[in-house]
C-alpha cells in the first residue's frame, strides 16, 4: 500500500526539522556542554587524588578544588535540564507543523476523501502518529551529533596526554562514524523485525478481539484462544532466533566499551610498573593522567550506547513519516482551493439556475468514473428528486452540487462555473441535511448556532420549526445543556431534528437533503417531513431519496444507475415514457421502506 | 497501586524466567562497577608501587589484570544474556497477559463485546495490556537491581572501613527513596492530566472530521479547527511540563552521582589520611560510588512509568470486572427442527423512551420459515437480538422448543441457531479458517463446494495461492459488502443448524444476486426453522409466516 520508501520518509522528515533547528542546536550544545563539563570534573577529581597520594597535600588545603569539583557538578546538572527542555520545544515545533499540514490537507480534500477511510484511521494519524515523530526529534537527532562531538573531544584532550591511550580509544571504536553506521545498521535492522513481530502479533490479538461476537456465536473462542496462545509462541520464537543475533552486534559496542577500560588499565597498571614505556612522550605516566584516562573511558562510548537506546524512536517515527508523507503527497485534488475563486455575486440569490452540462466526476486514484455526461437544469424554487439504485451516484452528485468533488464537463451555478466560485460564497446559500445527524460535542445551543453569530431567539425559532422544543425542555439545561459527542444523549430522531433546526436557522437559496430520514422511526420520520416542506416553499430544495411519496411530488427527477442519467422529468411524464424509472418505482413498492 | 495486583498474578508462572534476566541484570551492574572499582584501584596501586624498583618487581600485576579482563568479558556476556532472557520472558509473559485478557473478555455478555468494537476503545485495551507486560522489563528489574547494590556495595566497603560503607548506604539509600517518591507522584498525576487530554484532542479531530460537510456548508470549519489547536496546545503545555519533570530527573542523578563521588573521595581522604585505609582503596571506593549510580539511573523513569501502568491496569480492570453473562444448564436432546415461542416479550433499548416490543407474542411452529418485516427502528432485530441473548428482554420469555433461551447452556444455544448478521467480521485469516469456524472438521471439497454455492469462488483471482489458501482480512484481500454477506452465507450453510436467523442488510448486494443467495440458503434449511428479517416484498410468497413489526 504504502508508496513511500523509507529513505524517502526519513529525507522528508529531516526536511521537516528545520524550523526547529534553533532548539536543536541549544539541545546539542547543552548536551556537549555537559560532556565538556564531566571532562572537566573529571580533571579536578584526578588532581585532588593525585595532589593527596603523590605530593600528601592535606585534605583540609583541598577544600577550594572540591568546592571547583562541586560548582562543575552543579553546572552540569543545569545543563542537562536545559537541553530537556529545549529537546522538548524541538518536539512540539515540529509536530505543531506537521499537524496543521496534515489538518490543511485534509481540509482541501474535503468530506468526501475523508469519508473514504474510516475515521479512526485519520485520526490515529493526527494524534498518535503525529506524537511519534517527538522522540525522533527531541532525543534521537541531538545524540546523533553528540555521538560524535563529544567522544571527539574525549580524544582531543587524551592525545596530549598519552598517545597511547587516544590510540586504544581509536582502535577500539574504530572510526566513530562507521561505528554507528554499523551499529545503526545492525541495530535499527533488528529492532524493525521485533516491531514488525510485535506489531503482527499485536494485529492479530486486536482482530480476535474485534470478532469475539462471531466467535462466540459459533462457539469457537476456546479454540481461537488457543491459537492465540500458539500464535504468540510461534512468534516469540521466530522472534528470539532474529534477535539472538542482532543483540549480538549491538553486543560489539558493550564489548568495547568493557574492553577499553580494561586495557587501558593493564596499559597503565604496566606504565607505570616499568614494563612498558611508550605513549606519555617520554614523560613518563602520572597518576593524574592515568585516573583522568580512566573517568574519560566510560564516557567516551555513553553517547554512542545512548543512541542505541533511541533507535525504537527513529523505527516508529520513520514508520509514521511514511503514512503521513503518503498522505500529504497523495494525488487526492483538493476541492477547496479559494485562492482562484471569485466572490460569488450575492444580488441575484432569489434566482439562480443550476445548469450542468455532460458533467463527469471521477476518483482521481485510480480513475474510476463516478458520474459520466450528466446534464441537467434545476430552476430556481424547483423540487428536485434523485433517485436510483444505490451506487448509481446518487450522493456522489449532490456533494458535486456542494463543490465536495471536482468534476469535468460544465457546471454552472447562477452564470458562474461552480469551481471559479468561492466555496465558502456558495455554501452559504444552502442548507444540508444528510442521512446521519451529526452532533458535535458542545451544548445545544451551539449544535444549532454551530459557529453563526444567532441569537437564542434565533435558535429557539429554529428548534421551534423542527418541531423540537421537547428535546429542549426534556434535557436539564435546556439550551446550555452539553450534548455528548455522536448524539449520546440523544435518540436518532432527536438528533436529526437538532440537525434540521441547525439547516433551517437562516434562510437559505438551496436545500441539500441526502436521505434526511433514512434512519429515523415513522414517527420522526413525519416530523422531519412537514418541516422541510413548509421550509421548501420558499427555496430551491435537492433531495437523494428512496420514499415513493416523496418522489411523486417533485417537479423533476434525476434518475441515475451507474453514474449515468438514465431518466429526468416530471414524475407523472417518466411514469408514462420511462421503462427504467417505472421498473425502478416497482421495486420500490416491493420494499417495506414504503409501506 | 491494588490495581496492578491481578497482573502481578501473572507473574510467579514466568518466575524462572524473570528471575534469571533480572539476576544476569544485577550481574551486569555488579561486573561493570568492579571493573571500574578495581581499574582505580590497579591504577593507584601501581602508580604507587611504581615508585621503586623494588615495589615495582615484586608488585603482583598478574590477578588483578586478569580481574579487569574478566570483569570486562562478563560485563559484556551477562549483558547480552540479559537482554535474550528478558525478551524472551517479556514475550512469554506479553503471550500469557493477552490469553488470560482474552480469556477473561470471552463470558461478557455480547452487547458489551458489541460496544467495544465502536471507536478505537479495543485499540487502547491492547495498548494498555502491552503496557503491563513492560512492568517487569522496565520497572520490576531495575527496582531490584537498585535494592541488591544499594544493600551489597556498602557491605562490600564495609570490609574496608565501617564508615565508608555507612555512608555509603545512607547515600544510596537516600536516592533509592527519594527518586521513586518524587517521580512516582509527579509521573502519575501527569501521566492521568496527559491521558486527558489525549483524549480530549482525539475527540475534537473526530468531531471535526464526521462534521466536516456541516462545518464547510455553515461556514463553522475555521472555529473548530481553531478548538483542536487550542487542545493541542494544552497538550503541549502538559508536555513542556512533563519534560521540566524530565530534566529535573536528569540533573538530579547528575547531581546524585557527582556529589556522591565526591563526597565519598572526601571521606575516603579523611580515612587515609588518618591511616585507615590505603590510597588505592580510597580510590576504589570513589569509583565505585560513580558505577553504582548506574543501578540508581533507570529509577525515575521506572517510576514514572508506574504511573502509566497502573492507569492502564485501572482500565483493564474496569473492563474485567463487569459481570459475565450467565447461562443456564440446560442441554436437550437436539431436534432437527425446533419450534420458537415469544412469549408476552417486552424491551426497551432504555427506560426513557417507549419500549420497543411491548408484551410482543409470535410462535414458530417447528419448521417454518418466518419473515419479518416493518419499517426501520420498528424492532426486526431487536427480535433475533432477543432470541441470540443479545439483548435481554426486560420481561416475558422466549422459549427454544420447550425451554426459556435463557436456561440453556451456551454451546447448546448457539449450536442450534446460525446466524448470517448485517455485518460479518471477516477474520484476518486465510479463507479456509474464515469458514472452518463454524464446521471444525469440514473437508477442503466441503468447503470448495459451498464457496460455490455462495458464489465466492470468483474471489480466486490472485495467482500464486488457492482459493482456500487465500488471505482475507485486514493484512489480506478485503472484501466488499456483497462479499461479506456471501461469506456469512457460506458460515450458514456449513454450519448446518436447527435454526437459521438471518437479518438482510439491504446495502450489498444487488436485487437480483440478492434474490439467489437467498433462495440458496433457504432452499439449504428448508425442513428447518428459519426467521428471515428483510425489507422486500418478493420473498414473502416463499415463506409461511410474515410478521408486521411497527403496526
Amino acid at each position: 500500500m504504502s508508496q513511500t520508501s523509507e529513505k524517502q520518509a526519513y529525507r522528508w522528515l529531516m526536511g521537516q526539522t528545520a524550523p526547529a533547528r534553533k532548539w536543536l542546536i541549544a539541545a546539542v550544545a547543552l548536551g556537549f556542554a555537559t560532556g565538556l563539563l564531566f571532562i572537566a570534573q573529571a580533571a579536578v577529581l584526578a588532581s585532588i587524588i593525585q595532589k593527596l597520594v603523590m605530593t600528601k597535600v592535606p585534605i583540609s588545603e583541598l577544600v577550594f578544588s572540591f568546592a571547583a569539583a562541586g560548582f562543575l557538578i552543579a553546572a552540569r546538572a543545569l545543563c542537562q535540564w536545559g537541553r530537556e527542555q529545549v529537546a522538548c520545544k524541538a518536539g512540539i515545533e515540529v509536530r505543531k507543523i506537521i499537524r496543521t499540514a496534515i489538518l490543511t490537507r485534509l481540509q482541501q480534500m474535503g468530506p468526501v476523501t475523508i469519508a473514504s477511510r474510516p475515521v479512526g484511521s485519520w485520526s490515529t494519524m493526527l494524534v498518535e502518529q503525529v506524537d511519534e515523530l517527538h522522540d525522533f526529534v527531541a532525543r534521537y537527532l541531538p545524540q546523533m551529533a553528540l555521538a560524535v562531538v563529544i567522544p571527539f573531544a574525549i580524544l582531543l584532550v587524551a592525545l596530549p596526554l598519552n598517545w597511547a591511550a587516544a590510540v586504544i580509544f581509536l582502535v577500539t571504536a574504530p572510526l566513530v562514524p562507521m561505528f554507528m553506521a554499523f551499529v545503526g545498521l545492525r541495530a535499527a535492522s533488528a529492532n524493525r523485525k521485533n516491531f514488525q513481530a510485535l506489531e503482527r502479533l499485536g494485529g492479530f490479538f486486536l482482530d480476535r478481539l474485534k470478532g469475539m461476537e462471531t466467535l462466540r456465536l459459533f462457539q469457537r473462542g476456546q479454540y481461537e484462544h488457543e491459537s492465540l496462545k500458539y500464535a504468540s509462541e510461534d512468534f516469540r520464537i521466530k522472534t528470539m532466533q532474529v534477535l539472538k543475533l542482532a543483540f549480538l552486534s549491538s553486543t560489539i559496542l558493550e564489548f568495547f566499551a568493557s574492553v577499553s577500560i580494561a586495557v587501558l588499565a593493564v596499559y597503565l597498571g604496566m606504565s607505570f610498573l616499568g614494563y612498558l614505556e611508550f605513549g606519555s612522550y617520554g614523560d613518563g605516566v602520572t597518576l593524574f593522567t592515568g585516573l583522568f584516562l580512566l573517568l574519560l573511558a566510560p564516557e567516551f562510548y555513553q553517547p554512542l550506547r545512548d543512541l542505541g537506546t533511541h533507535y525504537h524512536a527513529k523505527a516508529k517515527a520513520v514508520g509514521a513519516s511514511e503514512l503521513i508523507l503518503d498522505f500529504l503527497e497523495s494525488t487526492e485534488q483538493a476541492v477547496s482551493d479559494s485562492s482562484s475563486s471569485n466572490d460569488f455575486n450575492l444580488l441575484n440569490s432569489d434566482s439562480i439556475d443550476i445548469i450542468a452540462d455532460n458533467l463527469c466526476v471521477e476518483t482521481v486514484f485510480n480513475k474510476k468514473r463516478l458520474l459520466s455526461d450528466i446534464s441537467f437544469v434545476i430552476r430556481p424554487g424547483q423540487k428536485v428528486a434523485i433517485i436510483g439504485p444505490s451506487g448509481a451516484g446518487k450522493t456522489t452528485l449532490l456533494n458535486t452540487l456542494l463543490g465536495f468533488q471536482t468534476y469535468h464537463g460544465q457546471l454552472e451555478v447562477g452564470g458562474q462555473a461552480l469551481n471559479t466560485v468561492r466555496p465558502s460564497h456558495w455554501r452559504k446559500k444552502m442548507a444540508w441535511l444528510g442521512q446521519q445527524p451529526l452532533i458535535i460535542h458542545g451544548s445545544l445551543f451551539e449544535n444549532v448556532a454551530f459557529g453563526r453569530e444567532l441569537s437564542e431567539q434565533q435558535v429557539m425559532g429554529a428548534l421551534a420549526k423542527a418541531e423540537a422544543l421537547d428535546i429542549v425542555g426534556g434535557l436539564p439545561d435546556g439550551l446550555n445543556s452539553m450534548l455528548q459527542e455522536q448524539g449520546g444523549n440523544l435518540s436518532v430522531g432527536q438528533a436529526q431534528r437538532v440537525v434540521l433546526a441547525r439547516a433551517i436557522a437562516e434562510p437559505v437559496a438551496f436545500l441539500m437533503l441526502d436521505e434526511p430520514t433514512a434512519s429515523l422511526d415513522r414517527e420522526s420520520e413525519r416530523n422531519v417531513l412537514s418541516t422541510l416542506e413548509s421550509v421548501s416553499k420558499s427555496c430551491t430544495m435537492i433531495t437523494v431519496t428512496h420514499r415513493l411519496h416523496q418522489i411523486s411530488e417533485m417537479d423533476q427527477i434525476l434518475m441515475l444507475d451507474q453514474g449515468r442519467l438514465v431518466a429526468a422529468g416530471r414524475p407523472d411524464e417518466l411514469a408514462q415514457t420511462s421503462l427504467v424509472y417505472q421498473s425502478f418505482v416497482r421495486e420500490l413498492e416491493g420494499s417495506f421502506d414504503n409501506a | 497501586m491494588r490495581e496492578l495486583l491481578p497482573f502481578i498474578r501473572l507473574f510467579p508462572r514466568h518466575f524462572g524466567g524473570l528471575t534469571v534476566g533480572i539476576l544476569l541484570a544485577f550481574a551486569t551492574i555488579l561486573f561493570s562497577l568492579s571493573l571500574l572499582a578495581l581499574s582505580g584501584w590497579f591504577i593507584t596501586a601501581t602508580a604507587l608501587a611504581g615508585m621503586t624498583l623494588a615495589t615495582a618487581q615484586v608488585f603482583d600485576f598478574f590477578s588483578p589484570g586478569a580481574g579487569v579482563r574478566g570483569f570486562a568479558i562478563g560485563r559484556t556476556a551477562s549483558r547480552y544474556f540479559e537482554r535474550l532472557v528478558s525478551h524472551d520472558a517479556t514475550f512469554k509473559l506479553l503471550a500469557h497477559l493477552r490469553s488470560w485478557f482474552f480469556e477473561r473478555l470471552l463470558p461478557l455478555p455480547l452487547i458489551r463485546l458489541k460496544s467495544y468494537r465502536k471507536g478505537d476503545l479495543l485499540n487502547r485495551l491492547v495498548a494498555d495490556v502491552d503496557a503491563l507486560d513492560q512492568l517487569y522489563l522496565r520497572m520490576l528489574s531495575p527496582i531490584v537491581s537498585a535494592l541488591l547494590v544499594t544493600i551489597l556495595l556498602p557491605l562490600a566497603l564495609s570490609w574496608f572501613s565501617p564508615l565508608l560503607g555507612k555512608s555509603v548506604f545512607v547515600l544510596l539509600a537516600f536516592w533509592l527513596i527519594v527518586l521513586p517518591v518524587l517521580f512516582y507522584r509527579k509521573g502519575y498525576a501527569f501521566a492521568r492530566q496527559s491521558g486527558v487530554m489525549t483524549a480530549q484532542l482525539r475527540q475534537r479531530v473526530l468531531d471535526y472530521l464526521q462534521a466536516m460537510a456541516d462545518l464547510e456548508i455553515y461556514g463553522h470549519e475555521a472555529s473548530v479547527r481553531q478548538s483542536i489547536l487550542d487542545a493541542e496546545t494544552e497538550l503541549y503545555e502538559n508536555q513542556q511540563q512533563l519534560a521540566k519533570l524530565d530534566g529535573l530527573a536528569a540533573a538530579l542523578l547528575a547531581m546524585a552521582s557527582g556529589s556522591c563521588s565526591l563526597l565519598m573521595l572526601y571521606l575516603a581522604a579523611g580515612e587515609y589520611q588518618q591511616g585507615m585505609i590505603s590510597a588505592p582503596v580510597m580510590v576504589l571506593s570513589m569509583f565505585a560510588v560513580l558505577a553504582a549510580f548506574e543501578a540508581i539511573m533507570p529509577l525515575p523513569a521506572a517510576f514514572q512509568f508506574l504511573g502509566h501502568t497502573r492507569l492502564a491496569a485501572s482500565r483493564l480492570n474496569e473492563v474485567l470486572d463487569e459481570q459475565p453473562m450467565s447461562y443456564g444448564q440446560a442441554m436437550p436432546e437436539l431436534v432437527a427442527s425446533p419450534d420458537i415461542e415469544f412469549d408476552k416479550v417486552t424491551f426497551a433499548y432504555d427506560q426513557e423512551r417507549s419500549a420497543i416490543l411491548n408484551q410482543f407474542s409470535l410462535s414458530i411452529p417447528s419448521g417454518q420459515h418466518l419473515a419479518v418485516v416493518g419499517r426501520t427502528g420498528s424492532g426486526k432485530s431487536t427480535l433475533t437480538n432477543l432470541l441470540l441473548r443479545q439483548l435481554e428482554p426486560d420481561s416475558g420469555r422466549i422459549i427454544l422448543e420447550g425451554i426459556p433461551v435463557d436456561e440453556l447452556t451456551e454451546s447448546m444455544l448457539y449450536s442450534t441457531i446460525a446466524v448470517i448478521p448485517q455485518k460479518t467480521h471477516v477474520f484476518s485469516d486465510t479463507v479456509r479458517n474464515n469458514l472452518l469456524l463454524s464446521r471444525p472438521g469440514a473437508t477442503d471439497q466441503q468447503l470448495l463446494e459451498i464457496l460455490e454455492v455462495a458464489g465466492l469462488d470468483s474471489l480466486h483471482e490472485e495467482q500464486g495461492t488457492t482459493l482456500l489458501g487465500l488471505w482475507l482480512g485486514e493484512a489480506g484481500v478485503p472484501l466488499s459488502g456483497g462479499e461479506q454477506r456471501r461469506l456469512a452465507a457460506a458460515r450458514a450453510l456449513l454450519k448446518d443448524s436447527p435454526v437459521l436467523v438471518m437479518d438482510e442488510a439491504s446495502e450489498g448486494l444487488d436485487p437480483v444476486s440478492e434474490e439467489m443467495l437467498i433462495g440458496k440458503v433457504l432452499k439449504h434449511y428448508q425442513d428447518r426453522t428459519v426467521i428471515m428479517i428483510t425489507h422486500r416484498k418478493q420473498f414473502l410468497n416463499q415463506m409461511d409466516q410474515v410478521v408486521h413489526l411497527g403496526q
